[in-house]
């Protein structure tokens, strides 16, 4: 498989996901959101449960809802999804599976140079993280409960999906836009126009789930691993990365969302994408010299 | 747990060491000392694919092995968590917000 294919492959990835997840179609018609059964399920990224055509609710807003409901709770139904999709791949399903990624990176063929983000405002998505799960509880509003604040003060996928959508479509739901929705458009248009020239801003700075996969990167069951006896430090896999990342030195950052360019990329074959352990420890030895080397 | 055999060439003792994290590659450090051992190179081999010698090659084999092992235990984990959310009623939890429209996702609050 070579690099276009790949690039065609992932993209097919993520438009299906994105069909599969927002599939029906009456709700972008009549205006109305899906209310069968099957919206208990939980899709393993971010996609707005308020969207017309979602069929299966948003990790980050069921996890808040119930950390906002009367009876708190941390859901173990959504970490245990979040950990089991993570474990297994890390950030994979960023990188093929997110309908606004897929978003970003449509709107980012609209750019021609990208540049990078410094590196600190990378690091946002963790208090955002962080944000995102305690404020629910600790932030009490006047009716005695908490909120989803994530959902309501920053999600563009929200505002993009549902609020644009039902907001403007709606005209009792228009009635009562104000300051808030504002707030949230502006954000919205913010990394939108961000995304064409850098790459993902909204995943890279701001995104919870992103940020939380990121953790599980360097402990996925399937992982890159670069084979350092092959590596001759060309750095064309760090060329081809959208993020920048010098894959030689740190194949599994936090950062990436497996793409997988760079496995493309390398001349040398010296980058594997495959469960862990299983390239064979001899491939990913460092080169040995002299009476070592067998 | 694997068990690695090394038998010493002197007195024919037999080391038994588990094989796990990076305490293999401190048996090899041993074998390549002073000490002359006649190790069952066919069982190192097949446990780590590596050359006994290849230090490098053995700590970087043990910690794959080490993380292959964390990953799977963090997906059983993620399973253990799905059910017991499952079993709690999260589900119908996440259906009753799902079914109704987010006024905050929409920006009304």
């Amino acid at each position: 498989m070579n690099n276009l294919q790949l690039n065609a492959g992932r993209r097919l990835t993520q438009l299906a996901s994105a069909l599969l997840a927002n599939s029906y179609l009456a709700g972008f018609v009549n205006r109305t959101i899906y209310q069968g059964k099957v919206k208990q399920l939980c899709v393993p990224f971010l996609n707005c449960y308020s969207c017309p055509g979602a069929v299966a609710a948003c990790p980050v807003g069921s996890l808040q809802s119930l950390l906002a409901s009367p009876t708190p709770r941390l859901s173990f139904y959504v970490l245990g999804l979040i950990t089991l999709a993570g474990a297994a791949a890390g950030r994979l399903v960023c990188g093929w599976l997110c309908p606004f990624g897929l978003i970003q990176e449509l709107l980012a063929k609209l750019g021609l140079k990208k540049y990078s983000l410094p590196r600190p405002l990378t690091w946002l998505k963790y208090p955002t993280l962080i944000l995102t799960v305690t404020l629910p509880v600790v932030w009490i509003g006047q009716n005695g409960l908490g909120a989803p604040y994530f959902c309501q003060y920053l999600c563009p996928a929200g505002t993009l999906e549902a609020g644009l959508l039902l907001g403007l479509g709606r005209p009792e739901l228009r009635a009562l836009l104000g300051s808030l929705f504002t707030w949230k458009l502006t954000i919205l248009v913010i990394f939108l126009v961000a995304t064409v020239f850098l790459y993902r801003p909204f995943c890279q700075t701001a995104c919870p789930l992103g940020a939380l996969y990121g953790l599980f990167n360097p402990v996925s069951l399937w992982r890159l691993e670069v084979a350092a006896g092959r590596c001759n430090y060309c750095c064309a896999c760090r060329k081809s990365c959208p993020l920048d990342i010098p894959v030689y030195h740190r194949p599994n950052s936090p950062d990436c969302i497996r793409c997988l360019a760079c496995t493309k990329a390398c001349p040398n074959g010296a980058l594997t994408f495959s469960a862990a352990g299983r390239a064979g420890a001899r491939e990913a030895t460092p080169a040995l010299r002299g009476p070592e080397a067998f | 747990m694997k068990i690695l055999f090394v038998f010493l060439e002197d007195g024919g003792s037999v080391f038994k060491r588990s094989y796990g994290g990076l305490t293999l590659s401190k048996k090899v450090a041993a074998i390549e000392g002073e000490i002359k051992l006649q190790y069952n190179h066919n069982a190192i081999t097949t446990l780590t694919n590596c050359n006994p010698l290849n230090q490098a090659c053995l700590k970087m084999g043990a910690a794959k092995t080490m993380n292959r092992k964390i990953s799977v235990i963090l997906m059983l984990a993620g399973l253990v968590m799905l059910a017991a959310g499952f079993a709690r009623g999260e589900a119908e939890q996440v259906l009753a917000k799902a079914i109704r429209i987010c006024l905050e996702c929409i920006g009304i609050g």
